[in-house]
Order: structure tokens, then C-alpha cells, then sequence
């Protein structure tokens, strides 16, 4: 790439937020789950995956709340 | 995060800095040869922003004051987000201490203010902190090489430290929670020996109750018995000072009392007996316990005697009633037989009818004797008429006519008057007789009246004896001949009458009275003996059951605690049980959480990884000149890169000093633009002496690169000795010199 060439959009980092992941990752981990064992108790995992939900969406720390 | 302007008075080798209005976006560009505080500039930009200098140890920070100089001062003036401008200010002393301020641009209230509360405050506002800076945005001569410390930085650029913090957290809890279940069952161990060491029985309660309940029956039972007891004692005393009294009274009688007098002490000493003896017996004294026998004995004697001629005078008033009674006196026990008065009467009514009697018998002496005249003339007459010559056929023939019957017998004429005559007779005697009856009847009233009069001289006689003592009440009964009670009284007077009569046998039967008196007095004082030693061994009942009860109550009581003690330890063992099961149930959901949080972490990195491969891929020929390209990043940040030249892979360690600077510079821009990314913002980059080991051509090849290389990162902050003037062109420039400690600029007008 030229060196005075304007960034591409592949120039940015793609990054994701953890809860977001956490979230799918946690969906798709409970379907893995549940689709190899229909009969499995998944509350555990669903008491978990709410226990993480409330932790990171827990209130995070702003300015004004700082001040 | 853009800084608009830097100030600083007597900080590192410059005693005054200002650069105001700097470019929001594109280079600027410091130059100077070397010692001219190049580095110094940008080392105050981050004891601006952090208080601390990546190449000054924490402890030396006091050397950021200028020497000679007792304090010094910075003030940064930045935007976030590009529109809300901030001032930080800090102050710095020789000693190392340092104080702190950061409000926005206009304002006059602090958002924060000291140290760590600037601190802090500038962690949430910038989203990161002194490592992260340093591994990204700051390169700093002292610290161009430390790929050890950027793992903390990937971590947190990658997201993952906040999952990994997470899981610190969630895995201290599951620690702590498991202990607190480990010291539960520590505690419910300990519990379920306290509740061994009880050794409850479930009957022992109700049988210390039932047990309770006697000894309290027994107390109640002893406590009537005192109380009988003492009312038994006060009995005995109080009839024992009645059966005194009467004896005395007794004792002092004389022989010129009447028989009520008599009666009356006698009975008042009977009941004086009955009083005790009831008592006794209700104390359950045997016969002979009872101490007044000789008294009763001495009563029972007396009263015999007196009831004996009690039954007399009752004959006596008897008399004396009917008397009244017939006489027609007011009497209590008034008689049914006739009274003087109704007898009077009938005698008036007798006397009545026989004088009517007589007088009807004259009238009828005279009526029949009348008839029988004329009868026996008729009679005479019609004998000689009908036995005349002469009249007898003509009276004959005229009879016939005018009486069928005729010829009747003269002589038939002659019965009705001899009929005639026998009543008359008939009649004179009724008439001699009833006269006979009136003179009979006067004669019967004459002895009513005689009876009469005897009987109240004998009413008059009695009811002054009643009035009398009793001897003279015996004497003038005695002196009554031919009464009722004559015989009685007179053997009465000769035997059980002695001691009413008879002065001296009265004083000996009251002598020997008082001797069984002081026998009684003495008998009295044993059973109050008796009585109140009953009452003291009631008291001693008591006081011993009172004690059980006491001691009962204690036992029940300690059972009762001993029980609510059980059921605590009980309700203690169950609720740690319910807590233990909770907890594990929390264990487990964590370790769930922590499995969760370990696999998102390890695709976060991955991720994370990858997108850095990629921008260092972008990145490392720009910077190489095209010699190196395909870099692989590991977990650790080794990196691995193809070599166009070696036609292989080769590893940081194999490659030149200035090779890896190049490559260090494009992940280090790769990391820029991942916390460009984290944190949503817009930030300078600070580059101390970044082409040092570049060639010119390399330098300003990748000068140019850097300029476009991100807009994320549109302010970048340069030193090197010099640039080429085409390089200035555009960029704002400041120079810093050998000689000068005061750098001022306004980047427009330039220094």
C-alpha cells in the first residue's frame, strides 16, 4: 500500500465486546449442549450465564459517576 | 484522547513549556539535537497524564522537579471524545510528593481532585491506564523493548482481561464460599457433638413435670394442713377458754337461781363441749384425747338431773297451759279440750232449752186436759142421747143421713179423750222434768265457777313458782297435793333433786366441778402441746416440699433450656444444611460461569490474535521496505514473520536489531489501533526517536506511513534529531535547543 494512501476500512481493529461474545458464546454453548444431550438439565447453565450477564452489564464506571 | 495544549514550569531541564493550539490531527514533529529535551517533552506529556515517568522509577518521581527548582507544575488540556476539552494539572515537589486536579476545560469545579482520585478519574475517562500507555501509545527510549509487559495490555485490549477478572473474582468467591462451607461443616460437626453431649430423652421432660406437679400438690396439701392446723390450735384455745368460762359461771352459781338460769349455764357449758369436741374430732382425736371428759362426765350428771326435773315442770307447764287454756287465757301451747267459757255457754244453752221444755210441756198439760173435758162430755152426752127414748131414733136417723159411718159406739167416743188424757199426763211429767233438769243445771254452773276460780288461784301459784328459784319453785310444786307432778317430784327431790335443794351438796357438786376444771386446764395445755407441734411438723412438710418444688422447678427449667437448646443446635445444623446446599449449588454455578468465561476468553484472544496478525501483516511491510511480510503472533506476542530473503519464517531473536524495531513499531501500531478500537476514541501516539536504527530512506518511508496509517490515531507525536524539510512542510514543528530551558509555541505562528 502506498504510504500517503488514505486508511481502508481493513485498517481499523475489529475487535468485540466481551459481554456480546460471552453472550453468544454462552447461547452457543448451552444449544451445543442441549443438542447432544435433549434431556440434560441446563439450569446450572442458564444460573450461570445470567450470574455472568449481571456481573458485565453490572453499572460501569463513568465520569460523573467517578466524580 | 487529543492534546491541545502542553504546559509545564520547572519540569525535567525545562523551566517553562508551553505548546498551545496544537494540530488535532497530523504529525508534530519535535527535533533537536541530542540533550535538547526531546524526549523530555514527551516524558512530560506522561507525568502530565499519569504522574509518573516510564524512565523514572516511582520513588524518583521527585526528579521530575527541575534542579534547583523546590516544585514544579503541569497542565495538559485534551479531548476524549473530541469535543470535550479537560485540564489536568499537577504539581510536583522536590520531595517527591505531587497533588493533582482535572476538571473540564471552562469549568471551574473539579472533577477530581488529588492524586489518586485523578488518577482514577482519568482510568475511566481514558479507559486505560500507565501500562497500557506505555505498551501503545508512548514509545519511550527506556521502555522500546518490553514485549513482557504487553501481554497485560493484549489481555486488556482483547477484552479479556475483563472476563479474566471476572473469573478471579467468581473463583474467589467460589473459594470463599467453599471455606465458608468447609467452616459450616466444621460448625455443624461441632453442633451435631453438642446435641450427642445433650443426650436428650424426650420423657424426661414430662416426667420432671408430673413430678413437679405432685411435689406443688403436696405443697398445697401441707399448707392446708398448717392452715388446719393453726385453726385447730386457735379452736382449742378459743373453746378452751369457753368451757372455762362456763364452768366459772357454773361455779359461781348459787342455789337461788330458777331453773332458766339453770338451763342456761348448763347448756352454755354444753356447748362449750360440743365446741371442742367437734373440734377434736375434725382433728381426728380419738375419744380419749379429747381433754374435757371429766367435765362432760360432771355436765352429763347435772344435766341428767336437770332434765330430769325439766320432764317434771314440763308436766307442770303443761298443767299450767291447760289451765290457761280452759280458763281462756293467752297461752304458747293453747289446748283443744272445751274452755270455762265454752262450757258456760253450753250450761246457758241446757238451762235454755229445759226452761223452753217446761214451758212447752204447761201449755200442753193445759191443751189436753181441756180436750179430755170435752171429750168425756161428749162422750157422756152421746151415751145418753142415743140411749134416750126420746131422741135416740131421730138422732139416729139424722146421724145416718149425715154420716154414712153411723151408728158409731158411743164408746168409740171415749178413746180419743182417755187419748187425751194420757197425753196431758204425758206433758206433766215432760214439764216436772225438765223443771227437774234447770234446778240440776244450777246446780252444775255453781260447780264450774267453784272450778274456775280453783283454777286460777292454781294458774296464779304456778306462774309465780316459775318466777321462783328452784328450790322454792319445788317446795311450793311439792306443796301442791293431788297434782300431776306430785309423785315425780317428790322422788326427784329425794335423789337427783339433792344438789338444787340442798346448799351443801350444791357446793360439793361445784367443788368437785372445779376440780375437773384445773384436770381440763391441764389436758387443755397437752393437746395445745400437740397442736402446735402438728402445726411445727406441718411447717416442716411444707418447708421440705417447698424445697423439692424448688429444686424440681430448677431441673424442669434446665430441662426446658437443655430442650430449646437442642432445638436451636437442631434448627442450626438444618439451616447450615439449607446454607451448604445454597453454596454448593453457588460453587457449582460458578465453576459453570469460570468454564464459560475460560472458553469465551480463549476465542476472545484468538480473535483478538488474528485481527492483530492482521493489522502487524498491514503493518511490518510498510516498515521493512517489503523484505518481511506474513507475521504469526502468538499468545505470548512472540512473533514469527516470513523473510522474502531466507525464503522462511524467522523468529524476533534471529533477526537484526534494526529489523525488529520495525517490526516491534508495527505490532506496537497494531496495539494502538486495538485500544483506538477498545475504547471508542480517537488518540495521539507519542514515538520517541522511532526510526533510530531506520536508514533515511526507511525513515522517511515510514514517516510517511505512520502519517496515514490510521485515523484513529490522527495525532502523532514524533522526535528524531532532524527531518527533511519536505517532512515540515505540513507539520507543526518544534525545535528544542541545547542552550534554552524555555520552550514556547503556538503551533499556528510556530516558536
Amino acid at each position: 500500500m502506498p504510504a500517503h494512501e488514505p486508511p481502508s476500512s481493513d485498517a481499523h481493529f475489529r475487535l468485540q465486546e466481551p459481554v456480546q461474545l460471552l453472550e453468544t458464546y454462552a447461547q452457543e454453548e448451552l444449544q451445543r449442549r442441549r443438542a447432544a444431550n435433549p434431556s440434560l438439565d441446563l439450569t446450572l447453565h442458564q444460573e450461570a450465564v445470567d450470574l455472568l450477564m449481571s456481573r458485565l452489564n453490572a453499572t460501569r464506571p463513568t465520569v460523573e459517576a467517578v466524580a | 484522547m487529543i492534546i491541545r495544549r502542553l504546559q509545564s514550569e520547572n519540569i525535567l531541564r525545562f523551566k517553562k513549556l508551553d505548546l498551545d493550539d496544537l494540530p488535532a490531527s497530523g504529525p508534530i514533529l519535535i527535533t533537536g539535537p541530542d540533550e535538547a529535551g526531546k524526549s523530555a517533552l514527551l516524558e512530560i506529556l506522561c507525568l502530565a497524564l499519569f504522574g509518573r515517568s516510564a524512565n523514572l522509577a516511582d520513588e524518583a518521581v521527585a526528579k521530575a522537579v527541575r534542579w534547583g527548582a523546590e516544585q514544579g507544575s503541569i497542565q495538559l488540556d485534551f479531548t476524549v471524545d473530541g469535543q470535550t476539552g479537560y485540564t489536568l494539572i499537577r504539581h510536583f515537589d522536590n520531595q517527591g510528593g505531587q497533588d493533582a486536579l482535572l476538571k473540564r476545560t471552562g469549568e471551574e469545579t473539579p472533577l477530581a481532585h488529588g492524586a489518586e482520585s485523578v488518577d482514577s478519574m482519568l482510568a475511566t475517562l481514558l479507559g486505560f491506564g500507565f501500562e497500557t500507555y506505555i505498551d501503545t501509545l508512548y514509545l519511550t527510549q527506556g521502555r522500546h523493548a518490553h514485549h513482557a509487559r504487553g501481554l497485560g495490555t493484549v489481555k486488556m485490549l482483547a477484552g479479556v482481561t475483563t472476563l479474566e477478572s471476572l473469573a478471579t473474582t467468581l473463583t474467589q468467591e467460589r473459594m470463599a464460599i467453599g471455606q465458608k462451607i468447609e467452616t459450616r461443616v466444621r460448625r455443624q460437626d461441632e453442633l451435631k457433638n453438642e446435641i450427642t453431649g445433650l443426650n436428650l430423652v424426650e420423657e424426661t421432660l414430662g416426667q420432671l413435670e408430673n413430678r413437679l406437679k405432685a411435689a406443688r400438690n403436696r405443697v398445697a396439701v401441707a399448707v392446708a394442713a398448717i392452715e388446719r392446723w393453726l385453726g385447730f390450735d386457735a379452736g382449742v384455745v378459743q373453746a378452751g377458754r369457753r368451757i372455762e368460762a362456763a364452768c366459772n359461771r357454773m361455779i359461781q352459781t348459787s342455789p337461788n337461781i330458777g331453773m332458766a338460769s339453770w338451763t342456761s349455764r348448763c347448756q352454755q357449758l354444753d356447748n362449750s363441749l360440743k365446741e371442742i369436741e367437734s373440734i377434736c374430732q375434725g382433728g381426728h382425736l380419738s375419744e380419749v384425747e379429747v381433754p374435757a371428759g371429766q367435765v362432760r362426765q360432771w355436765h352429763a350428771k347435772s344435766r341428767a338431773r336437770l332434765d330430769s326435773l325439766g320432764g317434771i315442770l314440763a308436766t307442770v307447764v303443761s298443767e299450767q297451759n291447760r289451765l290457761a287454756s280452759w280458763l281462756g287465757e293467752p297461752t304458747s301451747h293453747p289446748s283443744e279440750a272445751p274452755t270455762l267459757a265454752h262450757e258456760n255457754a253450753e250450761l246457758a244453752q241446757a238451762r235454755n232449752n229445759a226452761s223452753r221444755t217446761r214451758t212447752h210441756r204447761g201449755w200442753g198439760v193445759m191443751l189436753f186436759l181441756m180436750l179430755s173435758l170435752v171429750g168425756g162430755i161428749f162422750t157422756a152426752l152421746a151415751w145418753q142421747v142415743t140411749h134416750h127414748p126420746g131422741f135416740a131414733p131421730g138422732v139416729n136417723a139424722l146421724l145416718t143421713r149425715l154420716l154414712p159411718a153411723w151408728p158409731l159406739s158411743p164408746m168409740l167416743l171415749g178413746v180419743p179423750t182417755v187419748l187425751f188424757m194420757l197425753l196431758m199426763f204425758w206433758n206433766l211429767i215432760g214439764r216436772f222434768t225438765a223443771g227437774s233438769r234447770i234446778h240440776a243445771l244450777s246446780q252444775v254452773g255453781q260447780t264450774v265457777e267453784s272450778r274456775a276460780a280453783q283454777a286460777r288461784q292454781t294458774l296464779e301459784t304456778l306462774r309465780d313458782a316459775a318466777n321462783r328459784p328452784v328450790k322454792e319453785q319445788v317446795d311450793i310444786l311439792l306443796g301442791m297435793e293431788g297434782t300431776p307432778w306430785s309423785d315425780a317430784l317428790k322422788g326427784w327431790s329425794k335423789a337427783d333433786g339433792q344438789p338444787f335443794l340442798d346448799a351443801e351438796v350444791l357446793e360439793q357438786e361445784l367443788c368437785d366441778l372445779g376440780e375437773r376444771l384445773k384436770l381440763f386446764q391441764a389436758e387443755h395445755a397437752l393437746l395445745r402441746e400437740k397442736s402446735q407441734a402438728r402445726v411445727r411438723m406441718a411447717k416442716e412438710e411444707h418447708a421440705a416440699h417447698l424445697a423439692a418444688v424448688a429444686t424440681l422447678e430448677s431441673e424442669v427449667e434446665n430441662e426446658k433450656v437443655r430442650r430449646r437448646e437442642h432445638a436451636r443446635l437442631l434448627a442450626a445444623v438444618a439451616s447450615f444444611e439449607n446454607e451448604n446446599l445454597r453454596d454448593r449449588r453457588a460453587i457449582e454455578v460458578r465453576r459453570s460461569a469460570e468454564s464459560l468465561l475460560s472458553g469465551c476468553a480463549t476465542q476472545l484472544k484468538s480473535d483478538f490474535l488474528h485481527e492483530a496478525n492482521r493489522l502487524v501483516a498491514r503493518g511490518a511491510p510498510l516498515f521493512t521496505g517489503g523484505r518481511y511480510h506474513q507475521p504469526r503472533l502468538d499468545g505470548d506476542l512472540n512473533l514469527a514473520i516470513f523473510s522474502v530473503a531466507k525464503n522462511d519464517f524467522m523468529h524476533m531473536e534471529e533477526l537484526s536489531t534494526g529489523v525488529r524495531r520495525q517490526l516491534t513499531l508495527a505490532l506496537r501500531l497494531a496495539l494502538c489501533q486495538a485500544l483506538a478500537a477498545r475504547t471508542q476514541a480517537l488518540h495521539f501516539l507519542a514515538l520517541d526517536e522511532p526510526f533510530a536504527y531506520f536508514d533515511r530512506e526507511r525513515a522517511r518511508a515510514s514517516l510517511a506511513a505512520l502519517i496515514h496509517f490510521s485515523d484513529s490515531l490522527p495525532q502523532l507525536w514524533i522526535t528524531a534529531e532532524t527531518f527533511d524539510d519536505d517532512q515540515t512542510t505540513s507539520a507543526c514543528l518544534v525545535a528544542c535547543s541545547v542552550d534554552g530551558d524555555t520552550l514556547t509555541l503556538t503551533a499556528r505562528s510556530g516558536p
